[in-house]
């Protein structure tokens, strides 16, 4: 290594290989690959988002975790006004994951219960707007509409976006939200929507007949299929 | 070459025995399991999507270890003054320098080997897919935090960690603007001109094209040798001027 | 490469320079000016100074450790400012460090590569030194569990891996209990025995007065003093003398002869001019006493050192 003693041949040896690199680096700009090179600080960026975005919706299943208990007990008879304390949670996890459709659910349903049709119908609309497809979301929205802002039209329309635009979690939930928009097309006097739905939920009872509902589920919680409306 | 070997070799044992390492390993592996379960930011984590981010993360985390190792090393040696047991025998700086180096890339060669089975062995799992173009990317993300190491352990002979870290990021920020610093009117002299290290991130190719061949793979070996070195070489230039 | 007296010179430094930048504009601080110090083969020498010398400095430049300002620095007439010239070179830095992580025997190892033991010699190599410095049985044991003197060994082990012909040792007794301060000394006895040439810095005075044969003094950058311990202690034209069985006391013909007078129990110990001892001997004899011993006066290192480093003070300060 006594090159490096001298200061001239330690810069040419530099120098050359700078020029070794750079050389390299022609190469591979004249010969890229045929997917186009990214910038790593776009990939770790994207990466990066979706960890955070997994920490969120995991704070949010977190914070979920902590009001589930109390909300099943909900179906259990338990007061309304009981409830209420749970509502900043569901905020917060409607805040940290707008597709947690649970939350929006029970919150809109707590607070229209406790007379805030108002703001329960803000909720409502905030939740499909996050969650378009969601037909849970829908049908209670139209539901609200009907029964407590009475507002049948508007109520008639986002029973047919919950109807033929939506999906459903699982065949228990499609079923009992068909049972929910039946009667919001009942009091709406929309007897065609009527007898269409009760086709469809006559076939449902039969393909759900001996099926054990998801684990968790309202139907595994209040222990019968079918529901009644609230 | 034994005697760096050796030095290289005592660098290799301390690493092992640093709980940095193995706790972003350990951590990095953790997140790689979560790759598949994370929210999707298209539509869903496809093979591709799980590809990109496994890379990135392993980027990242070889990133940390190459910074933790080389900012550390040669400052932490003479602070403690465990340097005047090795530079008082028959070993040049340069070796030493070297040395240290190449300790530095052997532990990130076997992280990043480690990363990428976990990978793999997610992917067979998830996907049902091996994905042995991983190792593609492997191959560019050693590359890359091979050359950060060597700037990074050049700036140490001079410098205290932080400052090392500090230039080290920023190095591997500038080297990755050129299109950003010299835009698409630049001439191509500046170009051919600007260092970069936009070569050695295959991270698209790999997780979304078809990988790359074994020319470019050479290119790479090329870019990356000869910043590596030119950093090595400079490194012990300083060291040499420097009392100990 | 052969000394004054036509020795062969082991290590040999040659107007040795060391200036540190301060700021800007400002002169620079010069730390060691002008040194030059000449070891001879198979001899022990010792380099002695106040805190602040340069003695350190100068070692490390000897080195390769700090970079010079300007001399010339060899070892057995090869520089020792490139790695070759420290082939044959030992060096115990004051307080050793190891990396803590090693055992006694991974850490001789890796040195052991170092100086370029062949692995198949570095076991038993290993093994011979840690008996050799009091550390049989401690070869598994990891460098942190270490006291300080066990540090100290392990540091004069690794120095003497290569087989060194010049063996460095900064402040060896540190750290050491009385036991191993002996154990050191005889260390170094053996190596000059065995040919080996010894540099010490130390701030034990009566260990280097015991094993040294010529000594260096350092103060504030410059040598001080330089030359044989029995040259430089050794008071010229005095002799000193004990004397037993004057039961009446000094005899009055030794009245203006002697200097120095101390008596304890029945011995008198006392200074003649040399051309007075056979005049004294002569009254002592006549008195009826007897001669226990006759040499020629010495003064203490550490007297030497403190009325060296008192007058350059003063030399300074007048």
């Amino acid at each position: 290594m006594s090159l490096l003693r001298s200061a001239p041949a330690s810069v040419a040896l530099a120098v050359a290989l700078l020029a070794v690199a750079l050389f390299g680096q022609a190469l591979s700009d004249a010969n890229p690959p045929a997917t186009a090179v990214t910038g790593t600080g776009y990939a770790l960026g994207r990466a990066s988002f979706a960890y955070l975005t997994g920490l969120r919706t995991f704070a949010a299943a977190v914070l979920w975790n902590r009001v589930d208990p109390v909300y099943h007990e909900y179906y259990g008879e338990g007061a309304v006004d009981r409830q209420r304390f749970m509502l900043p949670n569901m905020r917060l996890v409607t805040v940290l994951d707008p597709q947690f459709i649970q939350a929006y659910y029970v919150a809109q349903w707590i607070v229209v219960r406790n007379g805030r049709v108002d703001e329960a119908l803000n909720i409502s609309e905030d939740s499909v707007k996050n969650n378009p497809r969601s037909g849970l979301l829908r049908a209670s929205f139209a539901q609200i509409l009907m029964i407590y802002a009475h507002r049948p039209k508007e109520a008639v329309r986002e029973a047919d976006l919950a109807l033929f635009h939506s999906d459903w979690a699982n065949g228990f939930e499609q079923h009992d939200g068909y049972v929910v928009l039946r009667s919001v097309y009942r009091a709406a006097g929309r007897l065609d929507r009527v007898a269409y739905l009760q086709t469809s939920i006559d076939r449902l009872d039969r393909e759900l007949d001996g099926v054990t509902p998801p684990e968790g589920s309202e139907e595994s919680q209040a222990g019968e299929r079918g529901h009644t409306d609230r | 070459m034994r005697r760096v070997y050796a030095i290289a070799a005592a660098v290799v044992m301390d690493s092992v025995r640093r709980k940095i390492v193995w706790v972003v390993v350990l951590f990095g592996s953790v997140m790689a399991v979560a790759i598949p379960s994370l929210p999707s930011y298209s539509l869903g984590i496809v093979q591709a999507v799980f590809r990109e981010v496994a890379l990135a993360l392993s980027y990242a985390a070889a990133l940390v270890v190459a910074l933790t190792l080389a900012a550390n090393r040669i400052p932490g040696e003479i602070e403690r003054r465990t340097v005047y047991n090795v530079l008082s025998k028959r070993v040049a700086r340069s070796e030493y320098v070297l040395g240290t180096w190449l300790g530095i890339v052997g532990v990130l060669g076997a992280c990043i080997a480690a990363f990428t089975v976990v990978n793999q062995v997610i992917g067979q799992i998830t996907y049902g897919d091996a994905m042995w173009r991983l190792w593609e990317g492997a191959l560019g993300v050693w590359l890359e935090t091979s050359v950060v190491a060597a700037f990074a352990v050049a700036v140490s002979t001079l410098v205290g960690p932080i400052v090392v870290v500090v230039a080290s990021i920023a190095f591997v920020f500038v080297a990755h603007s050129r299109a950003a610093l010299l835009g698409s009117a630049a001439p191509r002299i500046a170009w051919a001109l600007f260092p970069s290290l936009d070569p050695l991130d295959v991270i698209n190719p790999v997780a979304h094209g078809n990988g790359i061949s074994a020319a470019y793979a050479g290119y790479m070996i090329l870019v990356a040798i000869g910043y590596a070195a030119m950093f090595v070489l400079l490194g012990s230039v300083a060291f040499r001027r420097r009392d100990l | 490469m052969a000394g004054d007296g036509g020795e062969a010179l082991a290590v040999r430094i040659e107007r040795a320079r060391k200036e540190y930048p301060i700021r800007i504009g400002k002169p620079k601080r010069c730390v060691v000016d002008d040194v030059s110090l000449s070891v001879a083969e198979g001899t022990i020498h010792g380099l002695l100074g106040p805190n602040g010398a340069g003695k350190t400095t100068t070692i490390k430049m000897l080195l390769g450790l700090v970079i010079p300002t300007a001399g010339v620095f060899e070892v057995e007439g090869i520089p020792s400012t490139v790695p070759v010239g420290r082939a044959r070179l030992g060096f115990l830095p004051e307080q050793p460090y190891f990396p803590q992580q090693l055992t006694a025997a991974a850490a001789l190892r890796l040195y052991g590569r170092l100086v370029g033991l062949r692995e198949g010699d570095i076991r038993g190599r290993t093994m011979d030194l840690l008996e050799l410095v009091g550390l049989e049985g401690k070869e598994r044991v990891q460098v942190s569990k270490f006291s300080r003197g066990m540090l100290q060994r392990l540091g004069v082990a690794q120095a003497l891996l290569g087989d060194p012909r010049v063996v460095v040792l900064d402040e060896p007794a540190s750290g050491l209990d009385p036991v191993g301060q002996r154990d050191m000394r005889n260390l170094m006895l053996g190596l000059r025995e065995r040919g080996v040439t010894v540099l010490l810095s130390s701030h034990q005075l009566s260990e280097v007065e015991v094993v040294c044969d010529r000594v260096t003094i350092m103060n504030r950058g410059r040598v001080a003093a330089e030359g044989h311990i029995d040259d430089l202690l050794n008071i010229a034209g005095q002799t000193s003398m004990r004397v037993r069985g004057l039961q009446s006391g000094l005899p009055d013909a030794l009245e203006g002869l002697v200097r120095d007078v101390a008596v304890s129990g029945a011995v008198w110990v006392f200074s003649v001019a040399d051309a007075d001892v056979r005049r004294v001997v002569d009254a002592v004899d006549d008195a009826g006493g007897s001669i226990v011993s006759v040499s020629p006066k010495r003064e203490s290192l550490e007297d030497y050192f403190s009325r060296l480093l008192s007058a350059s003070v003063e030399g300074g300060s007048s």
